[in-house]
């Protein structure tokens, strides 16, 4: 990307996540939305954040890989047990590191 | 949360709010420093990358964006990305419009640019409390100190990233991170089969260019969880 095209892109974002962030707050007093897209909105993080989860434990090389072999996966499943269990991001983080690094190391 | 007494002025409330978000603000710091390491990666040099968490202050959107300028992608799929993956600050936005409408304009602009998950649910918590006249100031109390954290333990992790060698698998970091705001968004059963659909969908089309899988299996992954919710309402069973 080109100097112009990344800070395009970041200008873009800005107003993007800001928009978001803005319009409901600024407007909703005067109208509220209508039930089915409140509905609909509900299920946006979870929806979102599991297509950026998933698809980083279940694939390699684009392709899908989902068996023992597969370190990410593996080491993935223990993090979530620790994000389940404790909430806690660094936590989650150093667990789930680790377990990769051991796995890979023990060459599964 | 040690809340004793009700902060007396909106200003006592700012600073309430600041407190609050101290051992909130430990958390972000990994996070802070993964999106560092990744801009550094994705090429962009640490300013670059510290003035991006200044302005768009969204750490999924920002990974998910730098991983799609590392590859190569037009400004289209950059900010399709940046659309989907903020799309639940419309939910926190419509939510917060009634505990926050004591604000002026001018610091709506504020507030909105400030609004992260971590301040949102924080006061929409403490509003039954707080009342409409302290919520919206502890809310800015939180978020500025996650605003600044952010921005500071994002230049870390750049100066840091040039440094950190590829066998250390640092990339997977990033997917750490969704996972600990996966977690808490999956409460029930229609959010559990959303992030089922959406997760196996986005899996399935990884073959698309430029992540635009994660579009269409969050279409999908949303129509499954309000397609459960009202199968289980039509029933009159609990969601």
């Amino acid at each position: 990307m080109s100097d112009l095209e990344l800070w395009t892109a970041l200008l873009g974002m800005t107003l993007i996540a800001f928009a978001l962030r803005y319009l409901p707050l600024a407007m909703l007093e005067r109208f509220s939305l209508p039930p089915n897209l409140q509905q609909a909105l509900r299920y946006v993080p979870a929806a979102t954040l599991a297509g950026l989860v998933l698809p980083a434990l279940l694939t390699a090389d684009g392709q899908w890989a989902v068996g023992l072999d597969n370190e990410r996966l593996l080491a993935g499943i223990i993090a979530a047990l620790m994000a389940w269990r404790f909430k806690h991001i660094l936590l989650t983080l150093l667990v789930g590191m680790a377990a990769l690094w051991l796995l890979q190391w023990m060459g599964v | 949360m040690a809340v004793d007494a009700l902060p007396p002025t909106p200003r006592a409330a700012f600073w309430r709010g600041v407190l609050v978000s101290l051992p909130v603000a430990v958390g972000i710091v990994p996070f802070g420093l993964v999106t560092g390491i990744a801009g550094v990666k994705a090429g962009l040099s640490a300013v670059e990358v510290t003035v991006m968490s200044g302005l768009v202050f969204a750490g999924a959107a920002q990974l998910v964006a730098l991983q799609l300028i590392g590859a190569g992608a037009s400004l289209f799929f950059v900010w399709l990305a940046t659309l989907v993956v903020n799309l639940r600050y419309l939910m926190y936005s419509s939510a917060l419009a009634k505990p926050l409408e004591g604000l002026s304009s001018r610091m709506k602009l504020l507030a909105a640019f400030w609004m992260v998950d971590q301040n949102f649910a924080l006061a929409l918590n403490q509003y039954s409390t707080l009342g409409p006249r302290l919520t919206p100031w502890f809310y800015l109390g939180i978020g500025w100190v996650l605003w600044l954290g952010w921005v500071a333990c994002t230049y870390i992790g750049a100066l840091l990233g040039a440094r950190l060698p590829e066998a250390w698998s640092l990339d997977f970091a990033v997917p750490l991170c969704f996972l600990v705001l996966l977690v808490p968004a999956v409460q029930d059963r229609p959010s559990l089969l959303a992030a089922l659909v959406g997760g196996l969908v986005s899996t399935a089309l990884i073959g698309l260019p430029y992540r635009s899988g994660l579009f269409i299996g969050a279409i999908a992954g949303i129509w499954a969880g309000v397609w459960l919710e009202n199968r289980a309402a039509g029933r009159g069973g609990k969601p």
